[in-house]
């Protein structure tokens, strides 16, 4: 009789912990709603910025390989900038030659002028003549002025060809974001395999171009004409090759 | 001494300023070497360099790496290094000057300055 007692005990307790977790569950089941809501609403939106990296992740080589696309553009434009100027400068030189040449026979001439004019003295209208004659031939002065503008633009030529340094540092500038983008799509990649393996398997190419080791550009590298810049530079080696010095007398007294 | 340039850059458009204002400051003898390996192998086949003028920031082998090969090499220890680049910051330039570069230039550079510093240096050898 105690036992089914105890039972009957039991079975109660059992009926009241049920009756517990039912209105735990009438409870929760609202919350669980919402979270599967949730999840559903969230699942399209987590796809789609998977989607979006994916995205962003397959331009990334072609960002990279325009950016290299244009460091070869502006090299090959560099080139036959450099090659132009050095056909200027040549035919600058070709025509100084020219006018040195012109410049002795000028000379030669006016010589000849003088003594036709001597040999003539005695004539006063052939003196005239002469002298009209030496004075419509071309001046030493003007070929002497042409020479100088010569020079003037075979320096302003070869000022351009300075200017053109600007390639050799915007091309390590774009270098620099070049091995950014390739660094961002390597992380990507990743994040993508860690997401969804099915990204490689649909294909995806993942990055050809992997950073390399050593880098051969200076990311800070910048066009600037500040001669403070030189200056400090000097300061730096004079200072240090002073440094030097004193150790080389130093270790002679040592 | 006529100096005899080896002119190392990897940029096309670096080797010819460097070159045309070598030219525009009388010099006529140099070479050229697009990275630090073809320059050693070049310094190696050309007995008469006698001037090395290189950039930092090279593929294959940097300038840097260029610098201390050159210093360690059994014959050409001594050779006068010009350092013609964009790294402008003090620790660069003395990690230049620990490697022993003999002198150090920024770009973009002047011709003015280029010949102040090849001066220089062959006044000192």
């Amino acid at each position: 009789m105690s036992d089914l007692h105890s039972n009957m005990e039991d079975v109660l307790k059992k009926v009241s912990d049920l009756k517990v977790l039912f209105e735990f569950g009438e409870k929760i089941v609202p919350i669980l709603e919402s979270l599967t809501q949730f999840l559903d609403e969230t699942v399209p939106l987590l796809e789609s910025i998977n989607e979006s990296i994916l995205e962003s992740s397959n331009r990334m080589p072609e960002a990279s390989t325009q950016i290299d696309s244009v460091t070869s553009a502006t090299e090959l434009a560099t080139t036959e900038i450099l090659d132009l100027v050095d056909e200027i400068t040549d035919k600058i030189g070709n025509t100084k030659n020219i006018l040195l040449n012109s410049k002795k026979k000028v000379n030669m001439q006016l010589e000849l002028m003088e003594k036709l004019k001597n040999t003539v003295q005695e004539n006063p209208e052939a003196v005239k003549l002469v002298d009209e004659l030496i004075s419509s031939f071309t001046k030493y002065e003007e070929i002497e002025t042409t020479e100088k503008i010569l020079t003037e633009v075979e320096e302003a030529s070869y000022k351009i060809t300075l200017s053109l340094q600007v390639q050799d540092i915007t091309s390590q500038q774009l270098a620099a974001v070049n091995h950014l983008i390739i660094a961002v799509h390597e992380k990507l990649d990743n994040l993508l395999n860690a997401i969804d393996k099915s990204a490689v398997e649909k294909g995806v190419s993942l990055s050809e171009k992997k950073l390399q080791s050593g880098q051969h550009f200076d990311a800070d590298a910048a066009y600037s004409k500040d001669k403070d810049l030189q200056k400090d530079v000097d300061t730096i080696v004079e200072e240090q090759q002073q440094k030097a010095s004193q150790a080389e007398i130093d270790k002679l007294f040592s | 001494m006529e100096p005899n340039f080896l002119v190392v850059d990897d940029s096309v458009t670096m080797r010819r300023i460097v070159t045309n204002s070598l030219k525009a400051l009388g010099y006529t003898q140099y070479i050229e070497a697009a990275d630090g390996k073809e320059a050693l192998e070049k310094l190696n086949a050309n007995a008469g360099v006698n001037f090395v003028i290189t950039d930092w920031n090279m593929p294959v082998l940097s300038g840097l790496e260029l610098t201390k090969a050159i210093r360690s090499h059994p014959e050409k220890s001594n050779l006068p290094i010009l350092m013609v680049t964009t790294r402008g910051v003090k620790e660069d330039i003395l990690q230049a000057l620990q490697a022993r570069v003999s002198n150090y230039v920024v770009k973009p550079f002047t011709p003015k300055i280029l010949k102040e510093k090849i001066d220089a240096i062959l006044a000192t050898v």
